[in-house]
């Protein structure tokens, strides 16, 4: 009798999990299917003729140059943000100072704040305080700032590791100086979180819409907004191709990074 | 030679006065235990011998050259920490020759000393694997070698045996000890482990809330302890308190809170008045109805535990205090039952008068 309600029970579970699983992955698959669909303007399930079309058209420079964008900023905002944040973190994990609080808030505004506040804030900034146009720099600044908290927090979890200061100690003991200490102990062990946190605030900054919408301007577009616009005036099968194609993009990102910086060890251990 | 010397080293955290005014000298190659129960300021100590904590007041020498504004890697001390502290990212022969590839040693030399670390720890042939391979007994000896690889003055360690077995530990203690003594390293070792630190210093120094209370050999350590505190920290003890009522020919006349009258050798500093008198459980005797009553009290068994290699009575006195009597088994005592009328032998010679209280 319990043995069977055990069975009952472990069957249900299965069966949730198959469902939140086919949940998180149909839309892809769907999106997967369109995107081969070889049909005029419409998506039917499954698909009644299968082409490549809308992958040829998704090649073109209408998409290209937006994707193009948003990989340049993505990467380099993570690139920028890399130094600034490791040492951020640093202070936060290690060092009591005046005002540490606030520090702490305002790195952390972009997440707990709403995003359209913080794009909007952004653009009254640069444009009625700096008197700035939108402008591959100031889209480069506003990403960089959304893209700080996610690494900070990362490395921040990674330095708390509570071993990490006795092998500090152990490196220090044995005659290895501050910066031995940082490039020999330090760094490869906070490594994998430092990828974690690049890593999503890469596609932080790849699926960012709200503070993109108030910083980009005419002919210099992300690729999200740029969807955005398309499907303004009607749907298309080379919509799914170019969604396929960020996919591609962001997977390959998460691929080349947990290969150079396991991170996925990194949250599994932590979370 | 002085290899280290502590002079009035305090150190606060906060309010908390976790190492307040230790004075000691260590020479060469002597192994010194700082004990004490958690808390009472030992590791502190040792972290500010190898400089992870600057001191607030006092003076750290290390062969006679004051330490106290060198950071920890200008210092010639290498720790084996509690917790072994080893890099998880580097293999063992890295781990080891971690200290000697920051003093830029030269490949060849590296690769040799670094085996002959792992061959006097007897834990050869693992080189090339990762840490996460090793057992806790293995780890820890990869941690020895570690520090040990660099020749350092002064070696600290942190507890080092805490984390293992209990048969595992005692094995350790002895090895660790030869090799400290085939290599002459002057040795810190912080332990709460009483037994340990009598089994394997030259010295100990025993810590409470960051006082050193007293530094001796084991032996004085153990015979003469200076407060009731030490006496019960380590080894057993019982305790009897009463007053020390008159000293006449170098013996000690002592009445029990509860009336019974005892004798002890008078040492310099006893004084008439307010007294405890210990003696170790092994120093008391069953004795026989015919014998000299001095030091004889009468009590009957309480309990009887079995140890093993050891019986201990505990005998509740006549007057109402307690004495544990402890005795090889296989002797007298193994007749004895519980509930039996029994009298009690203080040997004279091993009873003890404290005046400070606990």
């Amino acid at each position: 009798m319990e043995l069977s309600r055990e069975y009952l029970l472990s069957a249900v579970l299965r069966v949730a999990v198959a469902l939140v699983f086919a949940f998180l992955f149909l839309p892809i698959v769907v999106i997967l299917v369109a995107s081969l669909s070889g049909e005029q303007y419409i998506i039917r399930i499954p698909p009644t003729s299968i082409s490549l079309r809308w992958f040829l058209e998704a090649f073109d420079r209408y998409w290209m140059e937006p994707l193009q964008l948003s990989l340049v900023i993505g990467i380099v905002s993570v690139i920028l943000v890399l130094p600034i944040s490791v040492l951020a973190s640093f202070s936060l994990a290690r060092y009591e100072f005046k005002g540490k609080q606030i520090t702490s808030s305002a790195i952390y505004s972009p997440i707990t704040l709403p995003a359209i506040v913080v794009g909007a804030a952004m653009l009254q900034f640069f444009t009625l305080a700096l008197g700035l146009r939108g402008s591959f720099t100031t889209l480069l600044i506003g990403h960089t700032i959304v893209v700080a908290p996610y690494v900070v927090q990362y490395v921040i979890v990674s330095l708390q590791q509570h071993r990490i200061r006795n092998l500090e100690w152990a490196a220090m003991n044995l005659g290895a100086g501050r910066a031995e200490v940082f490039w020999k102990v330090t760094f490869p062990l906070i490594k994998p979180g430092i990828f974690a946190g690049a890593t999503f605030g890469f596609i932080t900054s790849f699926n960012n819409i709200p503070v993109s919408l108030f910083l980009i301007r005419p002919g210099m577009v992300t690729i999200p907004i740029k969807i955005i616009q398309y499907l303004e005036y009607g749907y298309s099968p080379v919509l799914a191709a170019v969604c396929v194609v960020t996919l591609f993009i962001v997977a390959v990102a998460i691929a080349i990074a947990e290969r150079v910086g396991q991170f996925t060890k990194f949250l599994q251990v932590q979370f | 030679m002085i290899d280290l010397e502590l002079k009035d080293v305090t150190k606060r955290f906060g309010s908390v006065v976790a190492v307040n005014r230790v004075s000691m000298q260590v020479p060469k190659g002597e192994f010194l235990t700082l004990l004490g129960p958690s808390g009472c300021g030992k590791t502190t100590l040792l972290r500010l011998v190898a400089g992870f904590y600057k001191l607030d007041s006092g003076e750290i020498l290390i062969r006679g050259k004051t330490v106290n504004k060198l950071s920890p890697d200008k210092r010639d001390t290498a720790m084996v920490f509690q917790d072994y502290a080893l890099f998880p990212h580097l293999s063992v022969f890295e781990n080891v020759a971690f200290g000697l590839r920051i003093r830029k040693t030269a490949e060849e030399e590296i690769k040799r000393r670094v085996k002959w670390a792992l061959e006097l720890v007897r834990l050869p042939g693992v080189e090339e694997r990762s840490i996460f391979q090793l057992s806790g007994g293995q780890q820890q000896r990869v941690a020895f070698a570690r520090a040990i690889v660099v020749q350092p003055e002064i070696m600290l360690l942190d507890e080092p045996l805490s984390n293992l077995d209990f048969k595992l530990r005692q094995a350790m203690r002895i090895e660790m000890r030869s090799i400290q003594k085939e290599l002459e390293t002057t040795t810190i070792y912080v332990t709460h482990d009483q037994t340990e630190a009598l089994v394997m210093s030259d010295h100990i120094a025993i810590m409470k809330s960051g006082v050193l209370e007293q530094i001796g050999s084991p032996k004085e350590i153990y015979e003469k302890p200076r407060t009731p505190f030490i006496a019960d920290f380590v080894g057993n003890i019982n305790f009897l308190n009463g007053k020390i009522t008159d000293i006449i020919d170098g013996e000690a006349k002592f009445t029990t809170d509860k009336g019974a009258v005892l004798s002890a050798p008078f040492t310099g500093d006893m004084k008439v008045g307010e007294a405890i008198l210990a003696i170790r459980p092994e120093r008391c005797g069953f004795a026989a109805e015919a014998e000299s009553r001095k030091n004889v009290l009468s009590g009957q068994v309480a309990h009887k535990v079995y140890t093993g290699s050891l019986i201990q009575c505990h005998v509740l006195l006549d007057g109402g205090e307690r004495v544990v009597v402890e005795k090889q088994s296989k002797s007298a005592a193994d007749d004895y039952q519980e509930g039996q009328k029994v009298l009690v032998r203080l040997n004279y010679e091993d009873c003890y008068l404290m005046t400070e209280m606990k």
